[in-house]
C-alpha cells in the first residue's frame, strides 16, 4: 500500500514536472505545475510532514502559482511568441554531472541517518514550538524580508506605471 | 518498502529537470518556474531526511529540517514577487520576457 | 526552550537597531511632507545618515558574546559589522548626486539600503545555516529590487532580471546542498557540522556533495568563475550607487560567509580541497583580468575588476591559514575605499547621462584636477601599486600565500599566475589613467563638485594613502578579527 501511494506520487510528480517545463503554452506550464506541487505534499504527508503539507499546498501552489497565473495572464503572451525548444549540449552535461554527483552522495549518506523512518511527526504545535524559541532570529529576519520585498515591489509596479 | 534512497533520488531527478527547465526555456516566467521547481526538490529532500534521521539521546528528533522548509517556502514566495515584478517592468518597458531579447548588455 | 532576551540583545543589537531605524524610516515617510516627492525624500535621507552614524558610533562600544545560542558576536563579527555601516554610509553619500534620476521611490532607496544592511550585519554573526539562508536571502532580494530601481530604463531591468535568475537558481544550489549537510551531519549548527566534518574519518559522499552544493551558492556572490557571468551585466546596468553596493557589500557579504564555511565549518579539512580552491581562483584570475582588458564602459569595467579581486580573494581561501584571513580583511578594507572613490568619481563624470563610457574620463585632467587625482590613485590602489592601500593588501595575500606554496606546487603555480596577472592588471588601469591625461574630453565644461562629495572623495584619497604608508593598526584589527575565527 505504502509502495503504490509513493510511486503514484512520485510518477505524478515528475510527470507533471516534465508536462512544466516542455509545454508550449505557459498557463499549461503553471497547472502542470500545481499538480507537480499537489504530489509533493502528498509525499509530505507520507513523511509524517502535516504542517509543510498544509503550507505547501496553501502558500505555493495557492498564493504563489497564483501570482505566477496572474502575471501570465497580465503580460497575455501573443501565440507567435510561444517557442521553440532548443536542448542545448551544455544543459546535457550539467544534468549529467548533477545527477552523477547526486547519486555518488546518496549512495554514501554517512552515519546521522538510518535506513528505517524515526516517529518525528510534523504538528504544528511540536514545528511552532521549534520555530519560536531555536529559530526566533531567522524568523523575525523573514518577516523583515517580507517588509522590505512588498516596500519595493510597491515602488517598481507603481513607477512602471507612470513609465 | 520505501526508503531514504527513493526520496532523494525523485528529489534529485526532479531537481535536474527544473535545472533543465532553466536552461532551455528562454521565456522568463518559465525560467522562474524551474527555480521553483529546483527549490520544492530541494524541500523535498530536507524533509525526508528529517524523516530518516538518527534519533538523539532522548529518543526524539527535533523537526530542524521541516522548519528549514518553512523557511524556503516564505523565502521563496518573497523572491518570486521581487521577480515577477521586475519580470513585468520588463514586459512594460521592452515588451517581451524572452531573455534573448535582452541582450543590449552581452552576457 | 526559554528564550534568553538580553543575550539575543547583545549579539543582535545592531541588527535590532537598524530594523527599527528602518520602520522609523518608513513612519518618516509617510507622515513629513506627504503626496510631495521632495519632501520626505530629504527628510528620510537626513534621518538614514543620523541613524546609520549612531548605530555605527553604537558599534564601537560592541564587546563580544561567545557561546550565545542563536548567533555569535566575535571580533570577526564586529569587524565586518562595522565594514557594512561604514559601507552603507557611503553608499547613501555616493547616492546623493544621483539620487534626483529616481523619478520616484526617491525615499524608498535609503530605506532598501538600510534593510540590504541589516541583513549584511546580520551575516556577519550567523552560527548556523539556517540563518545564513535567511540573511543571505535578505541581502539578495533587496539589491535585486535595487538593482531594477530605474525600471523606465532598459539596462537597470535587464541587469535586474539577470541578476534575479542567476541569484535564484544560486539560492536553489544553495538549499539542496544545505539538505544534504543536514542529512549527513543530523544538524544546521556550524559547531556541530564542524565536529562531523572533523572527527578524524573521511567525510562521507552526502557531506562532501553538501559542501561543494554550499560553495556553488556562496562563490555566486563574489563572482567567482564559473559564477561570474551576471557580474559585467548587472554592474553596468544597475544604477551607480547600487553598482558600488553590489561591489563593495554584497561581495564582502559573501566573503564573509565563505569565511565562516571555509575557516570554521571546514577548519583543518579544507586542506582537502586547497586543489579545487586554487583552480577556481586560477580561473577566475585570468576570466576578470582578460576579459577586463578590451572593456568600453567603466562600470562593466570595474565589474571585470571585481571579478578579478574576487580570485585573488579565492587565493586567500586556497591558502587557509590564519595569515591569508587577516589578508582578506585588510583587503576588503583598502577595496572599499578605492572602489567607493571610483564610483563617486563615474557619479560625478557621467552627471545626468546613463551610461558610464570609457570617454567620460577624456580629458579629466583639464575639466577638474582633484578629480583626476582621486580617480588615479583609487586606480593605482585597484592595480596594486605601492604606496598605496591595494599594495600592502595584494603583498599580503601572496606572502601568505607563498609560505603554502614552499610544499604544494598547485599553490606555487597559482602565485606565479597571481604576479603575472598583477602586471596584466597594471596594464589595464593605466590605459584607463592614460585617458585621463591624453585624450581630449568632448565636453570640456568644468565639472561642479559639492562639498559633500569633495568631503567624500577626500577621505576615501586619504584612507588610501595612510593605510599604504602605515597599516599596522588596521593589520592588528584584521589580525584580532581573523583570530576569532581558528
Amino acid at each position: 500500500m505504502e509502495q503504490l501511494l509513493f510511486f503514484l506520487m512520485a510518477g505524478g510528480m515528475v510527470a507533471a514536472t516534465l508536462a512544466t517545463i516542455f509545454a508550449r503554452n505557459p498557463v499549461y506550464s503553471a497547472i502542470f505545475m500545481i499538480l507537480s506541487f499537489a504530489a509533493t505534499a502528498g509525499l509530505f504527508v507520507m513523511l509524517d510532514a502535516y504542517l509543510i503539507a498544509v503550507v505547501e499546498v496553501l502558500v505555493y501552489a495557492g498564493a504563489i502559482m497564483v501570482l505566477f497565473l496572474f502575471v501570465i495572464m497580465l503580460i497575455n503572451l501573443r501565440s507567435d511568441e510561444l517557442e521553440g525548444l532548443k536542448v542545448n549540449p551544455l544543459m546535457v552535461i550539467a544534468a549529467g554531472t548533477f545527477l552523477g554527483l547526486m547519486s555518488k552522495a546518496v549512495s554514501d549518506l554517512g552515519p546521522a541517518v538510518q535506513s528505517r523512518a524515526n516517529d518525528l511527526e510534523g504538528t504544528p504545535a511540536l514545528v511552532a514550538e521549534t520555530l519560536f524559541t531555536e529559530y526566533a532570529v531567522p524568523f523575525e529576519a523573514v518577516s523583515l524580508l517580507l517588509l522590505a520585498a512588498i516596500l519595493g515591489t510597491v515602488v517598481l509596479a507603481r513607477r512602471s506605471q507612470d513609465a | 518498502m520505501i526508503g531514504l534512497e527513493h526520496y532523494l533520488y525523485l528529489s534529485g531527478v526532479v531537481f535536474t529537470l527544473g535545472l533543465c527547465g532553466v536552461m532551455m526555456r528562454r521565456n522568463v516566467i518559465l525560467v522562474l518556474m524551474g527555480v521553483e521547481i529546483m527549490l520544492n526538490a530541494a524541500n523535498l529532500a530536507l524533509v525526508a531526511f528529517n524523516k530518516f534521521m538518527l534519533p538523539g539521546a532522548d529518543g526524539t528528533v527535533a523537526p530542524d529540517g521541516q522548519v528549514f522548509v518553512f523557511f524556503t517556502i516564505a523565502v521563496a514566495a518573497a523572491e518570486v514577487a521581487v521577480a515577477l515584478v521586475i519580470a513585468v517592468a520588463l514586459f512594460r518597458r521592452l515588451d517581451t520576457v524572452n531573455v534573448d531579447d535582452v541582450a543590449n548588455l552581452r552576457w | 526552550m526559554e528564550i534568553d532576551t538580553t543575550q539575543l540583545f547583545a549579539v543582535f543589537g545592531t541588527e535590532v537597531k537598524l530594523a527599527v531605524l528602518a520602520l522609523v524610516l518608513i513612519l518618516t515617510d509617510l507622515f513629513i511632507g506627504k503626496g510631495k516627492l521632495t519632501g520626505p525624500a530629504d527628510a528620510v535621507r537626513l534621518v538614514t545618515f543620523l541613524g546609520l552614524g549612531l548605530v555605527l558610533a553604537d558599534s564601537f562600544t560592541l564587546v563580544p558574546v561567545l557561546g550565545a545560542d542563536w548567533g555569535t558576536l566575535d571580533s570577526f563579527a564586529i569587524y565586518f559589522k562595522r565594514f557594512f555601516l561604514v559601507t552603507a554610509l557611503f553608499i547613501m553619500g555616493l547616492s546623493g548626486p544621483y539620487e534626483a534620476r529616481f523619478p520616484a521611490g526617491r525615499a524608498e532607496f535609503p530605506i532598501l539600503i538600510v534593510f540590504t544592511t541589516l541583513g549584511m550585519c546580520m551575516l556577519a554573526s550567523v552560527n548556523d545555516f539556517v540563518t545564513l539562508f535567511v540573511g543571505l536571502e535578505l541581502v539578495t532580494i533587496t539589491l535585486f529590487l535595487l538593482a531594477a530601481f530605474r525600471p523606465q530604463l532598459p539596462r537597470s531591468i535587464e541587469a535586474g532580471i539577470k541578476f534575479v535568475i542567476v541569484g535564484a537558481l544560486a539560492a536553489a544550489f544553495l538549499v539542496y546542498g544545505l539538505a544534504f549537510v543536514y542529512g549527513s551531519t543530523g544538524s544546521f549548527g556550524f559547531a556541530e557540522v564542524s565536529a562531523v566534518v572533523n572527527n578524524g574519518e573521511p567525510m562521507s559522499g552526502a557531506l562532501t556533495f553538501g559542501l561543494l552544493m554550499v560553495l556553488v551558492g556562496l562563490s555566486f556572490k563574489i563572482g567567482v568563475v564559473p559564477f561570474h557571468v551576471w557580474v559585467p551585466d548587472v554592474y553596468q546596468g544597475a544604477p551607480t550607487p547600487v553598482t558600488a553596493f553590489l561591489s563593495v557589500g554584497s561581495k564582502a557579504a559573501g566573503v564573509v560567509l565563505l569565511m565562516r564555511v571555509v575557516y570554521t565549518v571546514l577548519g583543518p579539512a579544507a586542506s582537502e580541497w586547497t586543489t579545487l580552491l586554487a583552480g577556481l581562483a586560477g580561473l577566475t584570475l585570468i576570466m576578470g583580468n582578460l576579459g577586463a582588458i578590451p572593456q568600453k564602459d567603466l562600470k562593466r569595467f570595474l565589474g571585470y575588476s571585481g571579478i578579478a579581486h574576487a580570485g585573488f580573494l579565492m587565493m586567500a581561501f586556497a591558502t587557509h591559514t590564519q595569515d591569508s584571513a587577516t589578508a582578506i580583511l585588510f583587503y576588503m578594507t583598502t577595496y572599499l575605499f578605492a572602489n567607493i572613490a571610483a564610483f563617486l568619481v563615474i557619479v560625478v563624470v557621467s552627471r545626468t547621462a546613463d551610461d558610464a563610457g570609457f570617454d567620460r574620463i577624456n580629458g579629466l585632467r583639464d575639466r577638474s584636477p582633484f578629480l583626476a587625482i582621486v580617480f588615479i590613485i583609487a586606480m593605482l590602489s585597484l592595480a596594486g601599486v605601492p604606496p598605496t592601500a591595494g599594495f600592502i593588501a595584494k603583498f599580503m595575500i601572496l606572502r601568505a600565500a607563498m609560505e603554502q606554496a614552499m610544499h604544494d606546487p598547485a599553490m606555487m603555480a597559482l602565485v606565479v599566475l597571481g604576479l603575472v596577472m598583477i602586471v596584466v592588471g597594471l596594464y589595464y588601469y593605466l590605459c584607463v589613467i592614460k585617458r585621463v591625461f591624453m585624450r581630449d574630453a568632448k565636453d570640456t565644461s568644468v565639472l561642479e563638485i559639492s562639498g559633500w562629495t569633495k568631503g567624500l572623495l577626500l577621505l576615501c584619497v586619504l584612507v588610501i594613502v595612510v593605510l599604504g604608508c602605515y597599516q599596522a593598526p588596521l593589520v592588528e584589527l584584521a589580525g584580532e578579527g581573523a583570530s576569532s575565527l581558528f
